[in-house]
């Protein structure tokens, strides 16, 4: 089941993917990117341009981070643990 | 080892109207900045780019490929049966785009692309098909369609087409036996396109469209739907496709998500595909396997059918000679020079069979009893004079051929006939049909955003308010899109609107962006492409919305195409003329043929000194009256130069002082050199003609004429260019032995005229109808003010062509339902005099002026207004709201038995209620027996509740005697006031007229006395307001000219931005104006009142009764008055005796 958040995360890159990230404290390493995707647009309103990251980490569970490209932070939105 | 290249297959650009973001130029431009081999155009259902996008590649160095993203008839697999069940479920949803909808248009895609020439004609077929079956602006095909016109085509069968669609639903044994005619057809040439978007669901779809390929056993290809060149332009795609499908810009009306759809480089291109980089090669190969060029610039001509073995040459040769006999030019050793010396030349560039072909149609034309006449510089031809092309004897004017014609000019010879535009349609249908749907098609005009359209449909999208938009537009002049900023800091109007900043700086954003981009693909107004059966083959073709076949080319494409287009415009006052001649024999049984009226008719000439000219062809503006005042033509030649010189570049310039000077005799003509002398006689040494220009540069530098046309031209180009022909004219010049003390002079002289000039041979042309018209009105003034009320062929509007009617004795009939007919017609009154008032009885001769500045401008009406035979009957087409099967059906049924009153009309004809009214508002009933004692009132009350006859009613029933009343008449206010309502004209009186008491309390000067006063002089003038101008001008300041009217004369008034803040809106929203403002009396110009202040004139009459003038003279200083020294009301009322308010 997936749940939905609006966390902040922080994320190691490594070679212009993420390598590990940290989420409530808590570090997590990732094992796999299953897939990446990017969404922009909304210029007009609030504008947004975010880089997805669909990851599996340590554990086993399916993790989507995005990279807020314009406010340069990472989030995660949504985990299936 | 994968090549680093790419090459894009599926780009669409700004031709595919609102979709792509970009030209097919700066496609062209950023494919070589990439470094691309080679790129492909594949707009959609349409090549109306392809031209330019190929000339664009040539110069890039990039190889184009051409090709179409076509639409699909909707249904799961675009087959004909799913073409048939199109309509009702058209707008249900496609079950399999519920699964992740790629992003573009809705519905079913494929991508083609030529290969060959044999693909290409296949394509420009298709996409003419796809046009012309089905509604107009919907284009679609059927698969079967597509797959019978397969040789020469590849097809690219991406996520958005059939088998995609079916393949990412996950229905893939589907998706193969759909896929199963395109691998039929195209064989190897069918491939599947990926796409790798970055959307969420890319990879999965991916996937699915290689297994489709892997199962079908078809090749993959590598594409990226490109709508815009640069990530940073996405934003547009996003403003185009809410645009396109008017709605309001918002997330759920936007379908991309991302701004991935750009010109991607090669490298991110390969990246994407690291995979597979088999499926980058396929692009590349594709792009290596096309073959096709679409050969620029390689001229096509139609085809001549030449009967027994003869060329073109020969058979034109003979048509000329017996074409000059037929016009009675004898063959002098001149004539004959002349002639051979065309004939090499035409014969040289290879035009002859075009010069056939025009001839031809001409022939044809006028067969149809049709008037057409070449203009512009191909009147400059005795080939054309000969085969009736133009109707200029180019050797008695002495033209020169070379202006229209010579070998080192690159464009094509352009030929113009304008013929009557009442007519224009027949002689298009009359073309097309003689040459064929394959051979000959109307030209495109691609309409492009302007500054107002731009604004009007991007605050559209963004929501804004309609109103708020609508004022925003109509603030901006009309300039190109780009021009919006620029133009912004000179409306003070966008001040005081409501709209936030951030909004507006959005709107003007994007608005600025459009500029350049098709808007929609419109008929060019006059041009048809003659060519061979080829043309279908190279161009596509579809419906315009008048019905014409119009191929898929603007005129500039059409040159760079190779096709030879002819310009057939409609001029209103062929129409006009026409008119006059069949009243003329319709009412005096006189057969007056133009052609061969006398062409120095001393009346003729009389009218024209006078300026005496509202009416007639390019001599009736204010400025070009006053100058034919100054003048004084005497002779045919006199009326070329008057034509010539009133154009912005000679008056800015100041060439009409020292010519006019010259003239009279007030100075000597003066010639730099002596070798000038022969070329510059005529005009006493002024330079007038861009054949003068040619020739001085022949007489002193030693070139040919058609070297000479080739640096005149030049003339205007940039500085280099025009140095370096400096430097070569003076060194020719030298070699000639003419010293460069005098060479030089001469230069400079040319250099500063040559883009002022005009061109002999066009005025010439213009010269034609302008005389005639002018005879007309000397001679036959009411029959030619039938015509021009008829076809409204001027500058001016139909009320004051009626004034002038008035002034020269010709009465106004009123509307009559009984003797109006649907066009304005001329009747014998009982006038005293017995026949019309000749011109020449009423004129006196005209001594020049002796000085310029003090020219004081002739009162230009005849002196008289005797009474003249003929009164011209109001017609039923204007009045208001009628059409023209009302029209019809009122002549129709008159015919039988004439109305007896209106229950009578309202009964027989069909002819709505509104319009019923309408007539008898405005009087179509008064003049006509029955019920004579009854009011106007009386007969509007019977036109509202009598019933029309209906169907099977009995007729005891449907009469309806009206109830005896007699309501109050209309007062002569009234009627007029109706007339305007109703005929958009004051046909019994002038408007003017109402106001005389308030005039004289303004102390109003009339027009015709404006003469009298000194230059700088305040005064208060007032008319109706004919016309306002708000033409661009180069320092970006707003200038207003307006004409108003007070029945002496037509009176320019000049509103200058600096008092616009208090009057542009009385201007621009009142119909008649007092105008309070300086004198100015300007070299050909005249004289014209520069604005200080403006008044509604309606409102001050109000104020008037109601004994407020004063003050509401007052009220309306605005913002600025009270630091203008000269306020306007002490000033008046200081002058102004016995006022109503005072």
């Amino acid at each position: 089941m997936a749940k939905r958040y609006d966390d902040d995360v922080q994320v190691q890159e490594d070679a212009g993917m993420p390598a590990s990230f940290s989420w409530r404290g808590k570090p997590y390493r990732i094992t796999d990117v299953i897939g990446r995707w990017v969404i922009e647009g909304r210029w007009w309103a609030d504008g947004r341009d975010r880089e997805y990251w669909r990851v599996q980490a340590q554990g086993g569970a399916v993790w989507d981070l995005y990279h807020d490209r314009r406010a340069r932070r990472w989030h995660l939105e949504r985990l299936w643990d | 080892m994968s090549s680093p290249s790419f090459a894009h297959l599926d780009v669409r650009s700004f031709f595919s109207l609102k979709d792509g973001a970009f030209s097919p130029e700066d496609l062209a431009s950023r494919a070589a900045h990439l470094g691309m081999p080679a790129v492909a155009m594949t707009d959609r259902d349409g090549l109306y780019g392809a031209a330019r996008f190929v000339a664009a590649c040539e110069r890039e160095g990039v190889k184009p490929i051409l090709g179409a993203t076509l639409t699909l008839a909707d249904g799961r697999d675009g087959s004909v049966a799913a073409q048939r069940r199109r309509g009702p479920e058209r707008q249900r949803r496609d079950p399999s785009s519920e699964h992740a909808a790629p992003p573009g248009p809705q519905g079913l895609h494929v991508v083609l692309i030529a290969t060959n020439g044999t693909g290409y004609a296949n394509l420009c077929r298709l996409v003419t098909d796809a046009h012309m079956a089905g509604t107009r602006g919907d284009p679609s095909l059927a698969v079967e369609q597509i797959c019978a016109h397969a040789e020469g085509l590849a097809v690219i069968l991406g996520p958005r087409s059939p088998s995609g669609r079916l393949a990412i639903a996950g229905e893939g044994e589907r998706a193969v036996r759909v896929l199963e005619p395109w691998r039929e057809a195209f064989g190897h040439r069918a491939f599947i396109g990926v796409e790798h978007r970055m959307e969420r669901d890319s990879n999965a779809e991916i996937r699915a469209l290689l297994r489709l390929a892997d199962r079908a056993g078809l090749r993959s290809v590598a594409t990226n739907p490109v709508r815009y060149l640069v990530r940073e332009d996405a934003f547009l795609a996003d403003a185009l496709e809410c645009m396109r499908k008017i709605v309001p810009l918002a997330p759920t009306n936007v379908t991309r998500t991302n701004a991935e759809g750009f010109l991607k480089p090669a490298r991110a291109m390969r990246a994407l595909f690291a995979e597979r980089p088999d499926l980058c090669d396929a692009t590349l190969e594709i792009a290596e396997a096309c073959t096709f060029d679409l050969e620029l610039h390689r001229i096509r001509f139609p085809d001549f059918p030449v009967t027994d073995g003869r060329g073109a040459e020969a058979v034109l040769q003979d048509r000329c000679l017996r074409g000059l006999d037929d016009r009675g030019v004898g063959r002098t050793r001149e004539v004959e020079d002349r002639l051979v010396h065309e004939l090499c030349m035409i014969g040289e560039l290879g035009y002859a069979a075009y010069f056939l072909t025009v001839a031809d149609i001409c022939a044809d034309i006028r067969a149809m009893g049709i008037r057409a006449a070449c203009r512009g510089s191909a009147a400059s031809s005795l080939v054309t004079y000969a085969l009736r092309i133009s109707d200029v004897d180019a050797v008695r004017h002495d033209l020169v051929f070379e202006r229209f014609l010579n070998p080192l000019r690159d464009e094509l010879p352009d030929i113009d006939v304008d013929v009557e535009s009442a007519r224009r349609e027949d002689v298009y249908d009359m073309v097309l049909s003689r040459y064929g749907d394959e051979r000959a098609a109307c030209v495109a005009m691609i309409d492009t955003y302007r500054a107002r359209a731009a604004v009007r449909e991007v605050g559209k999208m963004l929501g804004l308010p309609e109103p708020e938009v609508g004022v925003i537009a109509k603030a901006f002049p009309h300039i190109g899109a780009k021009h919006l900023r620029k133009a912004i800091e000179a409306l003070p109007e966008l001040a005081g609107s409501n709209l936030n900043a951030g909004q507006l700086e959005l709107l003007f954003t994007i608005a600025e962006r459009l500029d350049g981009f098709p808007r929609h693909i419109a008929l060019h107004p006059s041009g048809i492409v003659l060519s061979n059966d080829e043309l279908v083959r190279r161009v596509p073709m579809e419906r315009s919305f008048q019905g014409y076949r119009m191929i898929h080319a603007d005129k500039d494409d059409v040159e760079l195409l190779g096709y030879l287009k002819l310009d057939v415009l409609g001029v209103r006052m062929f129409s006009a003329m026409r008119h006059a001649q069949d009243e003329l024999a319709r009412v005096e049984h006189l057969k007056l043929d133009l052609d061969r009226i006398p062409t120095d008719d001393a009346a003729t000439f009389e009218l024209i000194r006078a300026s005496d000219t509202i009416g007639c062809f390019q001599i009736e503006s204010p400025g070009q009256r006053e100058l034919l005042q100054k003048f004084q033509p005497q002779k045919w030649e006199d009326l070329i130069i008057d034509i010539s010189l009133f154009r912005p570049g000679p008056v800015k310039s100041d060439m009409v002082t020292p010519f006019l000077r010259r003239r009279h005799g007030m100075e000597a003509p003066e010639y730099p050199h002596e070798a000038m002398r022969p070329a510059l006689r005529e005009t006493y040494g002024v330079i007038v003609y861009h054949e003068q220009v040619m020739r001085v540069l022949a007489a002193i530098g030693g070139y040919s004429l058609s070297e000479a046309d080739a640096v005149r031209r030049a003339l205007g180009g940039d500085e280099a260019a025009v140095r370096r022909l400096r430097a070569d004219f003076l060194g020719r010049a030298e070699s000639r032995g003419i010293a460069r003390a005098i060479a030089e002079p001469v230069w400079n002289h040319v250099a500063q005229f040559a883009s002022f000039g005009f061109c002999k041979a066009h005025a010439a042309a213009f010269a034609v109808p302008t005389y005639q018209s002018a005879y007309l009105k000397a001679h036959h003034p009411a029959f030619l003010m039938a015509g021009l009320l008829t076809h409204d062929p001027g500058m001016y509007p139909r009320r004051l062509i009626l004034e002038d009617a008035r002034e020269h004795g010709i009465a106004i009939l009123p509307l009559d339902v009984n003797l109006s007919e649907p066009d304005y017609v001329v009747e014998i009154v009982d006038g005293p005099g017995g026949r019309e008032v000749p011109r020449a009885r009423c004129s006196d001769p005209v001594a020049p002026a002796r000085d310029l500045d003090d020219a004081v401008p002739r009162h230009s009406r005849p002196s008289g207004t005797e009474a003249s035979r003929y009164g011209i009957r109001l017609a039923l087409k204007d009045v208001h709201g009628i059409s023209d099967a009302e029209v019809r059906s009122i002549s129709e049924v008159r015919s039988e038995k004439p109305f007896a009153d209106v229950g009578d009309f309202t009964r027989r004809a069909q002819v709505s209620r509104p319009v019923t009214e309408a007539i008898t508002h405005a009087g179509g009933f008064d003049a006509i027996g029955g019920h004579v004692d009854d009011t106007r009132r009386d007969r509007l009350f019977t036109a509202m509740t009598t019933e029309p006859q209906r169907e099977g009613e009995q007729m005891a029933l449907a009469i309806h005697q009206p109830v005896a009343t007699s309501l109050r008449d209309y007062s002569d206010a009234e009627r007029v006031r109706a007339e305007l309502e109703v005929m958009g004209v004051d046909a019994s009186r002038h408007i003017i007229s109402f106001y005389e008491p308030l005039l004289a309390d303004l102390n109003v000067v009339r027009a015709k006395d404006l003469h009298r006063h000194r230059s700088d002089e305040w005064v208060m003038v007032a008319g109706v307001k004919v016309s306002s101008q708000t033409p661009a001008v180069r320092s970006g300041k707003r200038i207003i000219f307006l004409t108003i009217d007070d029945a002496t004369n037509p009176l320019e008034v000049t509103v200058f931005e600096r008092v616009q803040p208090w009057c542009a809106r009385t201007v621009f929203h009142s119909f008649v104006v007092a105008v309070w403002g300086r004198l100015r009396r300007t070299g050909v110009r005249g004289v014209s009142v520069v604005a200080e202040d403006v008044w509604d004139l309606t409102a001050l009459h109000r104020a008037r009764r109601e004994g407020r003038l004063r003050e509401a003279l007052a009220e309306h200083g605005g913002p600025a008055s009270a630091t203008e020294p000269a306020s306007v009301p002490a000033k008046l009322w200081h002058a102004s005796p016995g006022s109503a308010g005072g």
